[in-house]
């Protein structure tokens, strides 16, 4: 009798913990991935960019996107005549900024800081306008030009920085937040070295940062180191190649590189760095992912240069972003992509009518169009 | 026996709560954003709460042959029984949770491409024959007790 | 600087108002310390008068806004109403005549000459219209599709009408190919009978089918067809329902599943068994005899069909099933498992039959699997996959165990919500119950639309399941294209003829 009992009810309760164990994981990411679905039906297909490489002007194009997400921000454009790209660029800006701080608000609690932190890379990306300007002494109209819209912080807050004299009144405004320490640090090797090292501290203070971050929760952390990794990877990738195209001595590349690498071990890094040249920075990696698209295209890299090594890692890495968040369909991972997607989106889009107010003819730039691979199973 | 009847009731119904509750919320976040897709989306929605109703079913079934509700005296063997039988109905209920999580995926899969409807409605259906089949076992059972 | 800066904070929460007032030349040093606080300013309007008085002006300023803007509204509305036909109609024309100056680049062109090229159904006679739009001065070559093009075709079912509304059906799955069969014949017949099986209650068939045949707004959201096919299978649930299900939950005709559920089990299965028999010996036999397909037909379908017939009959056997629930007099013999299987024991003569139907069948199957295999590895696995075949069949027959589950569950609560209702009105006196009625009334029909919602849902997807899965998978690829001819779209316009 009660042995049955206890058989039902262990039963019962196994099941139950199971459930609620699953529930809790992928519960909070439901509404999340469901929205964030929706709004990629809206991306362009790669078929519509085409489309709109071949309109017979900018004013088509503009009159094209009139029909979708971007026409709020697009509304107060000058679009006939000399079309001013850099407000072009800030109204794609703000429909992104938009829709990431819409995700800042959906994502759930555990994982919201991070993706604050994926977003800060406008924020870094302005600072590091800022610092260049400071560097070249540029007047201070320009610079607020040169500014992008950030979804993590305020424009106020931006102009006061790029309204800033020199670097010690820069870090006089930075004081007590988080860039003050990287700034401090960096300046002293500003002075030895000039401005390349302080542009490369931010960025490698954004990706640490990052990690660090990716880190901190259990929560999606596997998934999250994947597609971290993968990025950081990337770009340390993209980082070497071009230094060693340029010719930099293996110390000062080691310096630049961000830590920690993902898949990369340090041993690899180190032997890319000390290569002779390109193909054998590669062959270091030739047993990694990355090695094995790269030497794909080897011969175009170096026939016409890194251009073509940039384009399939991004591609590649759009696609490890894809493939996790279509097989991780409950986690984090489709936000994530969607920010990619979202990204690659404007890129397009700004470089296509970038082209077509420089009369650049339709095959050109449908050449230039970043493709969002499908993924074959 | 009225543990058995309330369980194949209550467990059912919870999961279903749960299935219906995950499928809902993926269909309330596409509603959002395209609300011409929300009715289809409800069809989706509905799909794991057929198992609180096969557990309704079994829990009734139970109550009504068993001539609970008439007040008869019932055996501790044959209460045993009916018991056992109404076992798998009641974990038929635990199908309503991956059901609603496949549910929530064709949802998040139909918001991007429209045409795929069918085919998520096929795959959300799959897991359903499992519930339909403890019913089923549940349902022999009784009729083999002869407690129906 | 301190005694030179007033500062105070109002209001809670994440974001609070600061005033500062200090002296308009110190502003310059105050600001980066202000900012890195994050502090962001707040721009005042400069109003040369007093707060209230300011704040009322605004108000008013609203308000003329406000209404402003609803004498737009009504002024839209307005030009909506007089213009939206004609601009509708002309954007109609414009998007034709775009279609057609798209598609115009698709043609060949010389001086004199225009090339079209397409496909056409082959019923339709072409010559005629050439000649009236030509004059006589035309040229065309019509050809049946070469074997090369089967795969491009585009696809139109031809059916007649009572049979055409299943085509949705055939269509979510996906058009058949060129060299296919159309399985929506098949389909017209079975999907009505499983979903009235699945349903099983007349009365819910009857309202069902009302509600699906009137013409009420609501019914109309759903597609024309599948109203039709609704109806269809409406008509079928109320001769079924009134065999086996009932009448709201009321004794049924014939069997009640809530007291013997046995014999509708069996029914389900046995309609399954014939329906997986016609899907390999029926759908796929005549694909193959379109494809002239012999090797296939007689290798791989025939054996088939054979397999389910010897295997099942087998299984029957050892179980000892018996018809008489069916009123025939019929029951397999009864057999020990695997003597039933065992082709060397003794047995009776429609045992035997059935071993002999069973093991040709696997025998020509497995040969048939080696002869049609490509390599090595494919003459291992095809007579493995023939054998282990016979599993997946037990699988289907289990299946279509479901009509029977659903229908009982659609009588069982139709039975407790009607039994709910009796529960709360039996102990009510006279003058109490004349009151509650008919809210009592009210309260059931709800209780059994809300039934029927959800059982007619359940029974339609799992029907198109029983179909796409158990019954399509047998033989059919799909894949086809829809045929769209290229034609104007016109709502709000028409041509005249003269």
């Amino acid at each position: 009798m009660i042995e049955v009992l206890v058989v039902i009810f262990g039963m019962i309760g196994f099941f139950f913990a199971l459930v609620i164990f699953h529930a809790r994981r992928s519960m909070a990411y439901i509404y999340c991935s469901a929205t964030i679905s929706a709004w990629e039906a809206r991306l362009f297909p790669e078929a519509r960019l085409r489309e709109l490489a071949d309109a017979p002007g900018v004013v088509n194009i503009f009159a094209a996107l009139d029909d979708t997400d971007y026409r709020q921000q697009l509304a107060g454009i000058q679009r006939e005549g000399e079309v001013d790209m850099i407000e072009v660029e800030n109204a794609f800006r703000d429909n992104s900024n938009s829709r990431y701080l819409e995700i800042l608000k959906m994502v759930p609690k555990e994982r919201k800081e991070t993706i604050r932190r994926v977003l800060q890379r406008a924020e870094v990306w302005d600072l590091k306008a800022i610092v260049t300007a400071i560097h070249n002494k540029t007047p201070k109209e320009e610079r607020l030009k040169e500014l992008m819209p950030s979804p993590t912080m305020p424009r106020e807050r931006l102009e006061m920085l790029a309204s800033a004299e020199n670097f010690e009144q820069l870090l006089e405004f930075l004081k007590e937040s988080e860039y003050f320490s990287v700034l401090s640090e960096a300046l002293g090797e500003y002075e030895e070295r000039g401005l390349i090292p302080l542009l490369s501290a931010f960025d490698r203070y954004y990706y640490t940062s990052l990690w660090r971050e990716v880190l901190r929760v259990k929560a999606q952390r596997s998934i999250l180191k994947s597609l971290v990794g993968c990025e950081i990877d990337i770009v340390n990738l993209k980082l070497i190649l071009r230094l060693k195209r340029e010719g930099v001595n293996p110390e000062e590349i080691d310096r630049y590189l961000i830590r920690p690498s993902h898949m990369l071990t340090e041993g690899m890094l180190r032997a890319m760095a000390v290569a002779e040249d390109i193909r054998s920075a590669v062959d270091v990696v030739s047993r990694t992912p990355y090695g094995k698209i790269l030497l794909e295209v080897l011969p175009q890299i170096e026939a016409q240069g890194l251009s073509a090594a940039d384009r399939v890692l991004d591609e590649m890495q759009l696609k490890v972003f894809r493939w996790l968040a279509l097989t991780k369909l409950f986690s984090i991972a489709p936000v994530l992509s969607y920010i990619r997607l979202k990204e690659n989106e404007m890129k397009n889009l700004r470089a296509i009518i970038r082209l077509k107010v420089d009369k650049v003819e339709p095959q050109k730039i449908k050449e230039t169009i970043v493709k969002v691979q499908k993924i074959e199973f | 026996m009225v543990l058995a009847a309330g369980l194949a009731i209550a467990i059912p119904g919870i999961i279903s709560g749960m299935g219906v509750g995950i499928a809902g919320v993926a269909a309330a976040a596409v509603a959002s954003e395209d609300p011409k897709k929300a009715y289809k989306a409800f069809v989706f929605e509905v799909l794991p709460g057929t198992q609180g109703i096969y557990g309704f079913v079994a829990g009734f079934l139970i109550i009504i042959g068993a001539g609970l509700s008439a007040g008869a005296e019932v055996t501790v063997p044959v209460g045993l029984a009916v018991l056992a039988a109404a076992v798998p109905a009641i974990l038929q209920g635990f199908t309503a949770y991956p059901q609603g999580l496949v549910a929530s995926a064709s949802i998040t899969a139909f918001a991007k491409r429209p045409e795929v409807f069918a085919p998520g409605l096929m795959y959300t259906v799959m897991v359903e024959l499992y519930a339909i089949l403890g019913l089923l076992a549940t349902i022999l059972m009784l009729t083999f007790i002869g407690a129906l | 600087m301190g005694q030179k800066v007033f500062v105070s904070m109002f209001g809670k929460g994440e974001r609070r108002i600061l005033i500062a007032a200090y002296r308009a030349r110190d502003q310059q040093k105050l600001l980066p310390m202000l900012y890195r606080f994050e502090i962001e300013l707040l721009e005042i309007p400069r109003i040369p008068r007093t707060p209230r008085k300011a704040i009322q002006e605004l108000e008013k300023q609203l308000e003329g806004l406000a209404k402003e803007r609803a004498d737009f509204e009504i002024e839209r509305k307005k030009l909506a109403k007089a213009e939206a036909r004609e601009v509708s109609k002309l954007l109609e024309l414009l998007e034709i005549q775009m279609e057609r100056l798209g598609c115009a680049g698709l043609f060949g062109f010389t001086d004199a000459t225009v090339v079209i090229e397409g496909w056409v159904p082959e019923k339709a006679d072409l010559d005629p219209i050439l000649s009236a739009a030509t004059n006589g001065r035309h040229i065309i070559r019509i050809y049946k599709p070469q074997k090369v093009e089967v795969e491009a075709v585009p696809i139109q079912l031809e059916n007649p009408k009572g049979v055409g509304d299943f085509e949705l059906i055939t269509e979510m799955y996906g058009l058949p190919k060129y060299d296919e069969v159309d399985p929506t014949p098949f389909l017209a017949f079975t999907f009505p009978l499983f979903f009235a099986i699945c349903l099983s209650d007349a009365g819910y068939g009857l309202l069902l089918g009302l509600f699906m045949g009137s013409g009420i707004w609501f019914a109309k959201a759903f597609p024309r067809s599948l109203r039709r096919m609704m109806v269809v299978g409406a008509a079928c649930t109320v001769v079924i329902g009134a065999l086996i299900g009932g009448w709201f939950g009321f004794a049924p005709l014939w069997i009640n599943p809530m007291e013997n559920p046995i014999p509708i089990l069996k029914l389900a299965v046995f309609i399954g068994i014939l329906h997986i028999i016609v899907g390999f010996g029926v759908a796929a036999a005549l694909k193959d005899f379109f494809r002239r397909d012999w090797r296939n037909l007689i290798l791989n379908h025939i054996p088939r069909v054979l397999v389910v017939i010897g295997f099942f009959g087998l299984s029957f056997c050892a179980l000892g099933v018996s018809l008489s629930d069916f009123g025939i007099d019929f029951t397999f013999s009864k057999m020990n498992l695997f003597e039933a299987f065992n082709p060397l024991a003794l047995a009776p003569v429609m045992v035997v039959a059935f071993r002999i139907l069973l093991y040709v069948g696997l025998g020509i199957g497995i040969t048939g699997a080696v002869l049609m295999a490509k390599g090595l590895r494919e003459r291992l696995s095809g007579p493995i996959n023939v054998v282990y075949g016979i599993t997946g069949l037990v699988a289907d027959a289990a299946s279509y165990s479901r009509l029977m589950a659903l229908g009982i569950a659609t009588g069982i609560i139709a039975y407790a919500i009607n039994y709910i209702g009796g529960w709360l009105y039996e102990p009510l006196s006279p003058p109490l119950s004349y009151i509650v009625l008919v809210p009592l009334l009210i309260a059931l029909f709800a209780a059994h639309c809300f039934n029927i919602f959800i059982q007619s849902l359940g029974a339609f997807i799992h029907t198109m399941r029983l179909h796409y899965v158990e019954f399509f998978g047998k033989f059919y690829e799909g894949g086809g294209e829809k045929f769209t001819p290229f034609k104007a779209k016109r709502m709000f316009t028409k041509v005249k003829r003269r």
